[in-house]
């Protein structure tokens, strides 16, 4: 029996925490099996495979970023239409929740047929709870925190 | 609601692009544009190197946008095709249905600008 078929999407706002980044290299290598795709979201662009955004840096350079309440409408309709596309191929799609772009995930979600099939996992770092510095690191801050790390294991299926 | 931006769509001084028709089929739909000069010294420096890539897909988001150059037999000027596969625009059309944001077209003017970007660059190819 072949493993359940995985997806992972991450949100990009920006260099720092982007395929082919430092850190996304260093924190997804751990993750990545032949049963899981690792995507990005750009809210202008869309759902983008890790290996194809490396594939296309400038097309995606050349979207810029969006922070603004555009983001969350445009992230929000692309994320929604990748579900009732690609949703299909997938027995579970995982979300990392975080940072700017958190409100995208309930608003592409709800009410469609993958719903049953997403788990959210928040990403927040200690600084952030306490009110401190977050709105100073880009990118989901948190994400190496011990506390992330396990939540997506466990969503994955491959807790202790 | 548009699926393609009705343009112009500017590539910085060098250029413009310029919807014409737009196509449907059992496959998806696709918009053809003109790509004008506006500075005919860069725009062949920029298209002068261009003819391999001419006719080759490119699909940087798989399953949901792609692009090719095309140089109509009848005329002296170089097109982008531009198409969305019918998978993928119907789950636009119903997404959008459902979430009815405020643009006036799927496909916003940057990823038609970046699609051209991403063929010049031979992205994709390497």
């Amino acid at each position: 029996m072949s493993p359940p078929r995985s997806a992972l999407v991450v949100p990009v706002e920006g260099e720092s925490l982007s395929p082919g980044s430092e850190r996304w290299e260093s924190f997804f290598k751990g993750f990545r099996t032949a049963s899981l795709d690792v995507y990005g979201l750009y809210p202008i662009v869309g759902i983008m495979h890790e290996r194809d955004a490396l594939r296309s840096p400038h097309f995606v350079a050349a979207h810029g970023l969006m922070r603004d309440r555009n983001a969350i409408d445009e992230g929000a309709l692309r994320l929604r239409a990748w579900l009732y596309a690609e949703g299909p191929a997938y027995d579970q799609i995982v979300f990392l929740a975080g940072g700017a772009l958190t409100p995208i995930w309930s608003r592409a979600v709800a009410g469609t047929p993958a719903a049953h099939r997403v788990k959210i996992v928040p990403v927040r770092n200690a600084a952030s709870r306490r009110g401190v510095g977050s709105r100073v690191v880009q990118g989901l801050p948190g994400l190496e925190s011990v506390v992330t790390r396990n939540r997506l294991l466990n969503v994955l299926g491959r807790g202790a | 609601m548009k699926v393609f931006p009705q343009g112009p769509i500017a590539l910085g001084t060098m250029a413009a692009l310029e919807l014409g028709e737009v196509k449907s089929s059992p496959e998806g739909k696709t918009a053809r544009y003109r790509v004008r000069a506006k500075d005919p010294m860069a725009f062949t420096a920029t298209f002068s190197g261009a003819g391999p890539r001419m006719g080759v897909r490119y699909e940087p988001v798989r399953g949901a946008l792609w692009g090719a150059l095309d140089v109509p037999e009848d005329r002296d000027e170089v097109h982008l095709v531009v198409g969305c596969p019918k998978r993928y625009g119907m789950s636009m059309a119903q997404a959008r249905s459902e979430l009815q944001p405020k643009a006036s077209s799927v496909f916003p003017e940057s990823s038609v600008r970046a699609l051209l970007r991403g063929i010049l660059d031979r992205e994709g190819q390497r």
